[in-house]
């Protein structure tokens, strides 16, 4: 299997694209949130947990968390195409951590979408 | 006679030009975040569980072995938001100069561990 192929459907000037997109929402939700969470400072169960209840805030982590994870896996494949010159153990290792991603990714989709406090 | 070309690719006596250091350390930053990852998704949904369960993952994140991982990747987060800003500046054709560059990197590395003993102090 070729790398490459891999790579194909997002050429380099849209893997750019996607890195400063993905990135600058990631930026706002993580100012955002970090400043809902400042002003309840002693940082409750109920107060996190209902937080996290609210629609948008459930919804926009969601995309954060799949924006990450399309984020990181473009740095990856540039990391291991880098650092890793042989091609069979380059896709395992990239397939390896491909498998990973889905699975914190399915994991975290599944809790959220189900997820409500009462 | 060809001239001998002289090379140091001893990585413990090669000096990095500044904004190559924060070149590789958002690098390495990003990795390190990817790769501690599955530890905050899990720390993440335990958190919203229960009460209990809410108590103990926070106990847990400030005990001694996970303590290190967690401001190690509070530090990768703060590092990889901060050069990666100055990347989009870089960019957008602010700051290409030499000089600039390097005080523009000198500012990254400081203001990403300013920002981690801040962020270790407020929690």
């Amino acid at each position: 299997m070729n790398v490459r192929s891999l790579k194909s459907p997002f050429g380099g000037m849209t893997q750019w694209l996607y890195q400063r997109f993905t990135a600058l929402f990631m930026t706002t939700y993580m100012i955002s949130l970090a400043l809902i969470l400042t002003t309840y400072r002693p940082l409750t169960f109920d107060v996190w947990a209902s937080l996290f209840d609210h629609w948008a805030i459930k919804y926009a982590t969601l995309v954060f968390f799949i924006l990450m994870f399309f984020h990181a896996w473009i740095g990856i494949l540039h990391i291991t195409e880098d650092y890793i010159k042989v091609i069979a153990v380059r896709t395992t290792i990239n397939a390896f951590l491909f498998i990973t991603m889905v699975v914190e990714l399915i994991y975290l989709t599944y809790f959220l979408i189900g997820y409500s406090y009462d | 006679m060809p001239k001998k070309i002289t090379k140091n690719l001893n990585l413990f006596t090669i000096r990095l030009p500044l904004p190559a250091l924060v070149s590789i350390l958002h690098r390495m930053s990003g990795a390190v975040l990817f790769i501690f990852m599955p530890f905050l998704v899990v720390a993440f949904c335990n958190s919203l569980t229960s009460a209990s369960f809410y108590e103990r993952t926070i106990s847990q994140l400030f005990s001694f072995p996970f303590v290190l991982i967690f401001y190690f990747m509070v530090w990768g987060l703060i590092h990889h938001l901060i050069a990666g800003f100055r990347h989009l500046l870089l960019d957008m054709q602010i700051g290409n100069d030499l000089i600039v560059a390097r005080l523009s990197s000198k500012s990254v590395l400081v203001s990403s561990i300013v920002g981690t003993l801040l962020v270790i102090y407020l929690l």
